[in-house]
């Protein structure tokens, strides 16, 4: 399910929406095999940020990108197989989203696309992804059903399980939990912290506590920028810049 | 409900008033509509009571509604008219209509999307019988000087100049079905690695899948009772084709052409109420396969 972990490196990342600058010179840098979250209010460019890492930024109209994302050490931006790219570096949107195809072919798609062909073979892989994503029971017996039937819940676990398909380095989760109940929640991040070190985790995340539960590191980001980070223990009980206390401490509502 | 107490008595008069008129536009909008309805059926009664024999007017070919030895009604050859022009036409809108709709809605700059739904818009707002102007005066001329063709009129200047006539209908429908479809559908295809391609045709096509067929069948019913354009273009011979080059008759161009000859009320006139009996049979068993479509779309998204 999971090949090999890749490091991220974020350098003067810089992004506009026509006239609007979403992020203005992000650094970060993220070890292969680590967990890093990544906090902030709406509109400190956590997306802007994500959709970077795997290129999606290239399919928003009006959106322009300067700087370097560096995946595994090579130049995300200078690669010719985006497609190859988007399989190294998987994404788990904010909300559901089951493909309107049956449940097993949402998570033997991308490896079909990649070139794998039906059989047992992917079959067992789509049940290793399923599990993974706290799902198998769920499904496992309406695997041939229409995926949008599932409930909220389940499409977002169903968005995981696709995420993990395609093998990827890196695994972006854009607040993955806001449509799921706290329980399942747990599941998952229990889930996620056993694949530590098997594949690189980028979190955003509204909640701070599931920051502090799973991430090795944690990052502030503020208006377009990372003001800070740190690893998530330090981060916490010693935030050196002012408006992450203030983010941390609930002094912004 | 306690703010309604509240309110003043003029208000509340105004509200009525409003009220009301609603009520009476919509209890017109029935009311003429079944008006319109039982008026055919009224119409078509007295001749499906009498001399109406279903065996002949759906096996038989011989429409002779006025012959003075033997008058026959068999309109089978009108229904193999209907069927030959819509079927043709609709070979040849479907692909085109739903290419054209993936375009406009998945594939076009905006710039080409807004002017090209304004252009269809208005391609839909032509009247028919100036389409039936251009079978006349312009397909039936080229058939004949590129085809051989003894005729120009035939199925195949109906069919084309019907499919023409469906394309606005179906590539706006379409179009709004495929916009319809959630951009996070498209997002999570594309963080899968789906080419725009890919994802077009896996995933917002699928799930637009209702929608899609909703358009191609108000662009089949809009063809099916078409009348003017077809009257013209198609040649007005009452016989089965034997290929897309023969001409035929419509259901609907025969009683556009012969209720000014047919004596009110007569045998013949009643005959043509039937056949207007059978095309809103037709239409509305369409549009309610239609309606339930759109209704299905709309329960699974």
């Amino acid at each position: 399910m999971v090949k090999t972990a890749a490091s991220v490196a974020v350098k003067g990342l810089r992004a506009w929406y026509g006239g609007v600058e979403a992020l203005r010179g992000v650094d970060l840098e993220v070890g292969a095999g680590e967990i890093v979250a990544i906090i902030g209010p709406a509109q400190a460019g956590k997306s802007t940020l994500m959709s970077c890492l795997s290129r999606l930024s290239d399919e928003v109209v009006g959106l322009r990108v300067e700087g370097s994302v560096a995946v595994g050490g090579e130049d995300v931006f200078a690669m010719r197989d985006v497609a190859a790219l988007r399989r190294r570096v998987g994404l788990v949107a904010p909300l559901p989203v089951g493909l309107p195809m049956s449940v097993i072919d949402n998570v033997t798609y991308a490896p079909r696309m990649a070139g794998a062909r039906k059989g047992p073979e992917l079959r067992e892989r789509a049940e290793k992804c399923l599990r993974a994503a706290a799902l198998w029971d769920e499904v496992k017996d309406r695997l041939d059903q229409t995926a949008t039937r599932l409930s909220g819940g389940q499409q977002q676990r169903l968005a995981i399980a696709r995420a993990l398909s395609h093998e990827p380095e890196v695994l972006c989760l854009d607040e993955f939990s806001i449509a799921i109940d706290p329980v399942t929640t747990a599941r998952i991040e229990e889930l996620l912290k056993a694949m530590r070190s098997q594949v690189t985790i980028v979190l955003v995340t509204n909640l701070i506590h599931q920051a502090r539960r799973l991430a090795d590191h944690t990052a502030m980001m503020w208006e377009g920028r990372v003001i800070e980070v740190q690893p998530t223990a330090a981060f916490f009980d010693s935030p050196q810049h002012e408006l992450t206390r203030g983010y941390l401490e609930g002094r912004f509502g | 409900m306690s703010a309604r107490l509240h309110r003043s008595r003029w208000s509340r008069g105004v509200e009525r008033l409003f009220e009301l008129g609603i009520r009476l536009g919509g209890f017109a909008a029935v009311v003429l509509l079944s008006g319109i309805m039982l008026f055919v059926v009224g119409e078509a009664w007295p001749f499906l009571l009498g001399r109406f024999d279903a065996i002949e007017f759906f096996t038989s070919t011989e429409w002779f509604p006025d012959s003075v030895v033997k008058v026959r009604y068999g309109a089978l050859a009108l229904f193999v008219g209907t069927l030959s022009v819509t079927a043709l036409a609709m070979v040849a809108a479907v692909p085109v209509g739903l290419l054209g709709a993936i375009y406009l809605a998945e594939l076009a700059p905006p710039r080409v999307r807004e002017p090209g739904k304004i252009i269809i818009e208005l391609l839909a707002a032509i009247p028919s019988v100036v389409w039936g102007f251009i079978a006349l005066t312009v397909v039936s001329p080229l058939m004949v000087s590129v085809l051989d063709l003894p005729v120009g009129l035939n199925v195949a200047n109906g069919a084309l100049v019907l499919a023409l006539m469906s394309l606005p209908v179906i590539i706006s429908l379409g179009e709004d079905a495929l916009r319809a479809v959630p951009d996070s559908y498209r997002e999570a295809a594309e963080a899968l690695g789906a080419t725009r391609w890919e994802t077009t045709t896996r995933v917002v096509v699928p799930a637009a899948r209702n929608g899609l067929l909703a358009a191609v069948l108000l662009g089949v019913s809009r063809v099916v009772g078409e009348t003017m354009a077809v009257l013209m273009a198609t040649g007005h011979s009452v016989r089965i084709p034997h290929s897309i080059f023969d001409p035929v008759r419509t259901l609907t161009a025969t009683i556009a052409a012969e209720l000014g000859e047919a004596p009110k009320g007569g045998e013949h006139y009643r005959a043509l109420f039937t056949i207007g009996l059978c095309l809103f049979v037709i239409t509305f068993v369409i549009n309610w396969l239609a309606d339930r479509l759109i209704r299905r779309a709309a329960h699974r998204v």
